[in-house]
């Protein structure tokens, strides 16, 4: 019984380790090669860390735009998450809260829409923004990520707000709150860790999306982060060590993000529309 | 003084008319109570109060305000819910103090307010706890408190103790009973339970369909019902009623149906009407086992159950089965012929038609 057991809990563990090793093994090359010169590089490499060298975060901070991509990054990603939270919160909200024709249409639609590859919704999406004069912006980057956080944000806190009971809020409202006063102080709060759960999946997608940043952004000064350093692939060489700088950098405020708000995460997965 | 008053509130979910024109005052300091079977009305009725639903018909007035188009948080009155409906991510303190709060009560009073109403109920303790930590009955005690420390004009209680026990439901039956005695607040109280309604209630309101079918205190209630609906709604076990017909003038039995026979209570308010088809009804606790062979109406005992102090009798009388609730009578067996008789007044007599009382006053 008990060897049973002990077996079976060493199977697993393998397999953690294994599945671990597998996932990470890449990260942690990324990680230590970014910190090697480029000699150390191509040469008599081994897998322990070392010889440590800043050169490579030197050159892609001082010799590229790499600065520039980061603000654009982290200014798409924010004007992301906000726009992604107000407005499914208040589609969410409303369409748990009030009753109105053709409501499950609305959500019905939003997951049909999701389901697209974004490529597909590149191309007439950039057409559309050529239109409207919003072609090579910020905005429009925004916009199109937006199509893919929208819908997984409705659907996430329409299972948060069907959780929380209507007599809660009607309880805040004669206790003396307006219906927003109300959502507000009583409602958001319940379902924090549903939003921080939306924000955090609109903040990822954003920061880590290619395909659209490629489509939509022709201005080096206004890319992102991962279309950037496409650039530095082979337009003259492959610099690696400056590549593999300048994707530890794109990883660390993901790191520092899960570090703090992966209680909140993996708390949303589970209690949210993922559940039931 | 009315401290609420309904004047012709209806109310209509699409086709479905909830609420049909409800007139009903309720008076400073009165504990109201709302009774009727599932669906009546009964919610809704107080939700319209609260602010909650939205009249489709009718004035709902509070004190001496017109509150029929005020938000909830403009009416001043504080609810308690069946599900407790507590603040999940607020400890005991804050769901006490949450109404003082967003009304802009300086903190000191807040601070005193939740402690008196705390100490109220018992839950000083509990304070720093979270909704989660408390059991059922802890948590309804902090759904009064919220309500109490509001000084609202009126209370609503929306089937307080149907999520609790039998035992704590009685407990907290007590609490709510001493809570509106020290407070003398007016309280409105909804309920399915007719035990609740007439142990707690100054006056009930028997509701049926979106109606009201009447209004009283417990005890006029039970020796008055309005119809066979109250009648057969308060009391416990259930009212006997017996289609028959009233016989004529001069004989001896007022009321007879096969071989069962009544005699006709003096309140008739017609006697002359003799021949006419009627309901009687007769509650299990008014029919009384004699031995003189020629009084009341024989009948045949089909189950005898015990309650300790009291015995059921459920017995038949040719075709129609009359329960009769007697003292403790450890001889009778089933089978046994027993004769049951009533004393006149307290046979009740309803029109078959509408089901309305025909009793005088
Ligand atoms: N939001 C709603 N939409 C449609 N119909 C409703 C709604 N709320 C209540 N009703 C209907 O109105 C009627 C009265 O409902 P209500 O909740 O007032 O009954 P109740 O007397 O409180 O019953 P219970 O004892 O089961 O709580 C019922 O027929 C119910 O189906
Ligand atoms: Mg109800």
């Amino acid at each position: 019984m008990n060897d049973i057991t002990l077996g079976r809990r060493a199977a697993l563990y393998g397999l953690v380790c294994v599945t671990v090793l597998y996932s990470f093994f890449p990260i942690y090359w990324m990680l230590i090669s970014s910190f090697r010169d480029d000699r150390s590089l191509y040469a008599n490499f081994s897998l322990l860390p070392g010889p440590f060298s800043l050169t490579n975060y030197e050159v892609l901070l001082e010799l590229t735009d790499y600065p520039t991509w980061f603000t654009n990054s982290i200014l798409v990603a924010f004007g992301t998450v906000c726009i992604t939270l107000v407005i499914s919160v208040l589609i969410a909200y409303s369409v748990t809260r009030l009753q109105f024709r053709g409501k499950m249409v609305v959500v019905g639609t939003m997951l049909y829409a999701y389901m697209f590859p974004p490529l597909l919704l590149a191309i007439p999406l950039f057409s559309l923004f050529v239109k409207l004069g919003l072609a090579d912006t910020r905005l429009s980057l925004m916009i199109s990520h937006c199509t893919i956080t929208l819908p997984l944000g409705v659907w996430l806190l329409w299972g948060f707000f069907k959780q929380i009971p209507m007599d809660v809020e009607e309880a805040a409202m004669v206790d003396g709150c307006s219906r927003l006063r109300a959502f507000i102080l009583v409602v958001l709060p319940l379902t924090l860790p549903g939003v921080l759960t939306v924000a955090i999946f609109s903040f990822l997608l954003s920061w880590t999306d290619y395909t659209f940043a490629l489509v939509m952004i022709g201005t080096d000064s206004l890319k992102t982060l991962p279309a950037g350093l496409d650039t530095m692939v082979g337009s003259y060489e492959l610099r690696w060590g400056e590549l593999m700088a300048g994707s530890t950098l794109i990883a660390l405020p993901l790191l520092v993000m899960f570090m703090f708000l992966s209680r909140y995460f993996i708390h949303g997965l589970s209690a949210g529309a993922l559940k039931g | 003084m009315a401290v609420v008053e309904l004047t012709g509130v209806t109310k209509k979910f699409g086709d479905v008319l909830a609420v049909d024109a409800v007139n009903l005052a309720i008076a400073d300091g009165e504990f109201m109570v709302f009774v009727g079977p599932s669906g009546c009305g009964k919610s809704t009725t107080l939700r319209m109060v609260a602010g909650l639903e939205a009249t489709t018909a009718g004035t709902i007035a509070i004190g001496d305000r017109d509150v029929t188009r005020l938000q909830p948080k403009d009416r001043n009155v504080a609810m308690v819910f069946q599900n407790y409906a507590l603040y999940a991510h607020k400890n005991v303190y804050q769901n006490l103090g949450f109404g003082l709060q967003v009304r802009g009560t300086p903190k000191s009073e807040i601070d005193m307010r939740v402690r008196r109403a705390a100490d109220m109920l018992g839950i000083e303790d509990l304070l720093d706890r979270k909704p989660k930590q408390l059991s059922g009955g802890q948590k309804q005690r902090v759904a009064l408190g919220r309500a109490l420390v509001r000084d609202p004009d009126v209370f609503l209680l929306d089937e307080p103790l149907s999520n609790l026990d039998a035992k704590m439901r009685v407990r907290m039956r007590e609490e709510i009973a001493k809570l509106h005695a020290a407070t003398g607040s007016s309280m409105i109280y909804v309920t399915h339970d007719q035990i609740e309604a007439m142990t707690l209630g100054d006056r009930i309101a028997v509701m049926q369909d979106g109606r009201v079918q009447q209004v009283g205190p417990p005890l006029e209630l039970y020796d008055r019902p309005a119809n066979v609906f109250v009648a057969s709604f308060i009391g416990s076990p259930e009212m006997n009623l017996i289609e028959g017909e009233l016989a004529q003038k001069g004989k001896a039995a007022g009321f007879v149906s096969g071989e069962l026979s009544l005699p006709a209570p003096a309140k008739l308010k017609d006697p002359s009407n003799g021949g006419r088809e009627v309901v009687a009804g007769v509650r299990p606790e008014h029919l009384a086992v004699v031995s003189d062979a020629h009084a009341g109406f024989a009948a045949k005992v089909d189950l005898v159950e015990q309650m300790g102090a009291q015995t059921l009798l459920l017995c038949s009388s040719g075709a129609t089965s009359v329960r009769a609730l007697v003292d403790r009578d450890d001889k009778v067996a089933i089978g046994d012929r027993i004769r049951l008789q009533a004393a006149q007044d307290n046979v009740h007599v309803f029109d078959l038609g509408n089901g309305a009382s025909l009793l005088a006053g």
